[in-house]
């Protein structure tokens, strides 16, 4: 089974205010741009992913620029205060300015008094 | 003698490709100028570009602008020796309150030994609450792993570990 193309990762339900993670995988061949064809001859193009976005209820709150030494498949994880339940939105744009994106919901409890 | 050959032709494609090349080059840029143009990645290249650490050097200085970097601020974990260069996992943060003026901006990450020493820029703001950011990244060869962390209030501070790589990433 291929996996998918990309994948997103929140906890199910946070409470207010608290610091939770988002954990994000894209499959990408991540070409750096500086290997060589097997003869030897050519440099093969770079064919990165070189901006993610990540979306928090379509506010702009984390943003990565990546250059040719990112792995491929590249693995990313960062931290978000939630605020309001909704939808986290992350989109990955490639040398060739095509966005792919994955959202997922999550459901932010009020706080214990 | 073929239809193809050079020597019927008035013009060569060198001589073509020479002369944009001069054209292109016209604003002479001193030796180090030329070798930073050559690590900053931001557009496609078909040639191959060598590894420098004394460049890589010169980014990180350009990227701290002259400020004294402030110590014990980033708290970074990554292996000490690694196997194989293709992936190198990396978790930092950022030992801040993010509270006021208190919160990073960008955190950047070089390899001072792949040919593009530029790993990644990442962008914050003070709704994220923690840095803690985990990525993977591949290196060609033994070198140092420099992040400089450039808060919100203006200071900048850096963390630096030598990574001792057994067998490198193609390219990097």
């Amino acid at each position: 089974m291929v996996a998918p193309l990309r994948r997103i990762h929140v906890p199910r339900s946070v409470k207010r205010g608290e610091v939770f993670e988002v954990r994000t995988l894209a499959r990408h061949p991540m070409e750096s741009g500086v290997r060589f064809s097997t003869d030897n001859i050519v440099v093969i193009p770079r064919h990165i992913l070189q901006e993610v976005r990540a979306f928090y209820n379509d506010r702009l709150v984390f943003r990565a620029e990546w250059f040719s030494s990112v792995s491929s498949n590249p693995y990313l994880s960062f931290r978000v205060k939630a605020v309001d339940s909704g939808e986290v939105r992350v989109v990955w744009i490639s040398d060739y300015n095509v966005r792919t994106s994955a959202s997922t919901t999550v459901e932010v409890l009020a706080q214990d008094p | 003698m073929t239809e193809h050959s050079p020597s019927t032709r008035g013009v060569s494609r060198r001589g073509v490709v020479t002369g944009a090349l001069a054209l292109l080059s016209l604003p002479a840029l001193p030796a180090w100028a030329e070798g930073i143009r050559n690590r900053v990645s931001m557009f496609r290249r078909t040639f191959p570009v060598q590894p420098d650490v004394a460049d890589a050097e010169v980014l990180v200085d350009i990227v701290l602008r002259g400020r004294t970097p402030v110590p014990d601020l980033i708290e970074l974990k990554l292996p000490v020796l690694a196997e194989n260069g293709d992936s190198i996992p990396l978790t930092f943060d950022i030992r801040c309150s993010f509270e006021g003026s208190d919160w990073p901006k960008t955190v950047h990450i070089f390899v001072l030994g792949n040919p593009f020493p530029e790993v990644a820029r990442y962008h914050y703001g003070p709704w994220n609450g923690s840095a803690l950011t985990e990525m993977r990244f591949r290196m060609l060869q033994t070198s140092d792993v420099v992040l400089v962390a450039e808060m919100a209030d203006g200071r900048a501070a850096t963390a630096r570990q030598n990574v001792e790589v057994l067998l490198g990433a193609c390219g990097g």
